[in-house]
């Protein structure tokens, strides 16, 4: 390989090193693609919630500190949190089908954003009961996503 | 008293051989793959062993560190390039294991993990400045069998050992997954399992610690039960996190899911062991890849180095260090998660590790080093079917690496 | 040289070249980066200095890299590139053994440097480890 291609080559790889790093979020433009996208976004927003669920059963049960209870909810939390800021930011197709799983699922993330911040501010204020009380909305929401995930794989 | 050394030795080799990147990686693949990857970490394994007693081996017969003979053996060119995959590789793995044990204290009292990185450096320095390298290494180790937590922890969760056993020796990746991911991630194992920094230093270690000849059997002993131990820890991170975080669907990303599946299933207690594991290990990794990276440069051109020495007789060894540490904490404040850090690392490990193993393979083997001590027939033959797999894992890794988006 | 090393025939690359450089305490000083030759009395090459430092070095690298590394070594320094004189060699086996002690020796400019203007300046820097 001649120089000249050898850096055309090196720049290719760099760059596309760099996008693939980046995991650049954009835009979704068919509605297989923003149904993947959708189908990612449920599955992490899954894990985050069964992160925060786990850790309050592991509390309830006395088996957990304090301190770590606290550090799993809240970067479940943040975890979360981007999670929805990601999907938030696709430009969906134009299509309904596409605007229809948008609403619902952005529904579901709105629910679980607020639970999960409940979750944290009562462990806390070491609310075990409160605690244990609004994790009850958990499963439902997990089972809601997760029935989303099914339907957009 | 010799048979307390070796005791001493092999428990150190079990808490010493697992880092962050054995504990975010083996929780990760557990939690998505259940243990169809388990094959990876054992194959890894028995590559390190291999490669660890051959670099024990030359360290106690030449009395020398690899770096040196790597450039003596191999060239200016070729030890430059081995030098520079090394450093960049063992440096990542320095800011990463800087960043557990950040994580690690963060989980054990709430306080930022970001407090906690410049006090971690500085610790992480002054043991390397001050503190004996036999204590530093005896005590990490030591501490670092805390880990075993895991094992206690899957024994309390009643598992079908037939069930994980088939799984182990009859691998199949799970449907959902794609045989792209599902290779990225055998790549990120064997880069965890044979993490370049841990050879030399094992290596520079034995220097430090004197090894001559009558040392090569608390050597071998050290490489053959410490890492099979360290890779039994390994497997039982993924054991636990594919029976408590797969079926809820977990993915791992944070330190705190590394740990969860220890405390639901064995309690407070076991959990406070584990986060002294934690921490334990992570710094001693820490301490070890400061070290390798000045171990590297200085054998490299010829500079006086190591602990055995008065500081001041090593000043470019103990400034590359600090530069070193500098930069590695620098990486961590930046703010990037330090578990994206390890994950980055072990990928990059995988990548390195040709241009690391390959030297130690040719000065092993010379006659004119290592006498009658150099590799026999069935060594040779095995370790270089085990180069063969990790040439072509690290070719693959770049390629995968862009095709799965680094895994997702 | 010594009288066993006077006209022993090396090959450089794999007897010289590149080889750790260790004083009469086994302290370590170099590597042989280089060396100069010259022609003796009876038309033979013999060795007459080893050279050291990046100076020395960076020509042995071809292409590119050699010409970076020479350029900004010259950069950092103006003194004549440390050597030593070839009489020092004691022996030559796994390691370039010279009769003469580190402290005798102006080989390493950076080691000094480093060592006067940073490391001394930190407590602990005379004790070993303990």
């Amino acid at each position: 390989m001649t120089r000249r291609g050898r850096g055309a080559a090196l720049v290719l790889l760099i760059g596309m090193l760099l996008l693939t790093l980046t995991g650049c979020v954009g835009n979704a433009r068919t509605t297989g693609a923003y149904r993947g996208k959708a189908h990612l976004s449920a599955e992490a927003a899954i894990s985050s919630l069964e992160t925060a669920l786990l850790a309050v059963q592991t509390s309830a049960k006395g088996n957990l500190f304090g301190s770590v209870l606290e550090v799993t909810l809240s970067q479940a939390e943040d975890d979360f949190g981007s999670v929805q800021q990601q999907f938030d930011s696709i430009q969906p197709p134009n299509t309904s089908e596409a605007d229809k799983l948008r609403s619902r699922l952005d529904d579901l993330l709105t629910r679980g954003a607020s639970t999960l911040a409940d979750l944290r501010i009562a462990a806390r204020r070491d609310q075990q009961d409160l605690m244990v009380h609004t994790a009850q909305d958990v499963q439902p929401l997990v089972n809601k996503l997760d029935a989303l995930a099914q339907a957009t794989s | 008293m010799k048979l307390l050394q070796v005791a001493l030795g092999i428990l150190t080799a079990i808490g010493g051989f697992v880092d962050i990147g054995d504990l975010v990686t083996n929780a990760l693949v557990g939690a998505r793959f259940g243990m169809s990857l388990a094959w990876a970490t054992l194959v890894g394994m028995v590559g390190i062993c291999l490669y660890a007693e051959m670099s024990g081996r030359v360290a106690a017969v030449t009395r020398r560190g690899t770096f040196d003979l790597v450039r003596e053996r191999l060239g200016p060119r070729a030890g430059l390039a081995n030098l520079i995959a090394s450093y960049l590789v063992t440096a990542l793995t320095f800011a990463a294991e800087i960043g557990g044990v950040a994580l690690a204290l963060e989980l054990a009292t709430s306080v930022n993990y970001l407090l906690w990185v410049p006090l971690v450096a500085f610790f992480a320095w002054l043991l390397i400045w001050r503190v004996n390298f036999s204590i530093l290494e005896n005590g990490a180790g030591l501490l670092g069998l805390a880990l075993l937590a895991f094992g206690f922890a899957l024994w309390r969760l009643h598992p079908d050992f037939g069930h994980l056993a088939h799984q182990i020796i009859a691998p199949h990746k799970p449907g959902s997954e794609r045989l792209t991911t599902y290779w990225y991630y055998a790549i990120a194992l064997f880069g965890a399992a044979m993490t370049p920094y841990e050879v030399f230093f094992f290596s520079s270690g034995g220097v430090e610690e004197g090894w001559s000849r009558k040392d090569l059997m608390v050597a071998r002993l050290n490489v053959y039960v410490g890492f099979p131990l360290g890779a039994t820890i390994s497997l039982f991170i993924a054991a636990c996190a594919t029976l408590v975080l797969k079926p809820r669907g977990i993915e791992v990303d944070t330190l705190s899911q590394v740990a969860l599946p220890v405390a639901f299933a064995a309690g407070k207690v076991a959990l406070a062991f584990l986060i002294l594991g934690f921490v334990a290990a992570t710094f001693g990794a820490a301490l070890e890849t400061g070290l390798s990276c000045g171990y590297a440069a200085a054998q490299y051109f010829g500079w006086q180095w190591g602990k055995f020495v008065r500081p001041r007789q090593a000043s470019r060894f103990h400034l590359a260090v600090l530069l070193t540490l500098i930069a590695a904490t620098g990486l961590v404040l930046t703010t990037i998660d330090p578990v994206k850090i390890t994950e980055y690392s072990v990928v990059f490990s995988a990548i390195a590790l040709p241009l690391t193993y390959f030297p130690i393979l040719v000065i092993s083997n010379d006659p004119d080093y290592m006498g009658e001590q150099k590799n026999g027939r069935a060594l040779n033959f095995l370790a270089t079917v085990f180069l063969v797999i990790i040439v072509v894992a690290s070719v693959a890794a770049i390629p995968l690496m862009i095709w799965t988006r680094a895994g997702q | 040289m010594t009288e066993t090393s006077h006209g022993r025939v090396l090959d450089l690359n794999m007897h010289l070249l590149d080889r750790q450089v260790v004083d009469r305490d086994g302290r370590f000083v170099c590597k042989v980066d280089d060396v100069e030759l010259e022609r003796g009395a009876d038309g033979a090459m013999y060795v007459a200095k080893i050279l050291i430092g990046p100076r020395a070095l960076g020509p042995r690298f071809r292409g590119r890299l050699g010409v970076w590394v020479r350029a900004i070594a010259e950069r950092l320094s103006t003194d004549p590139i440390p050597t030593i004189d070839f009489a020092v060699v004691e022996d030559i086996g796994s390691a370039v053994k010279l009769s003469a002690s580190l402290d005798d020796l102006r080989v390493a400019p950076l080691e000094d440097w480093v060592r006067d203007h940073i490391v001394s300046r930190v407590p602990g820097s005379r004790h070993a480890s303990e």
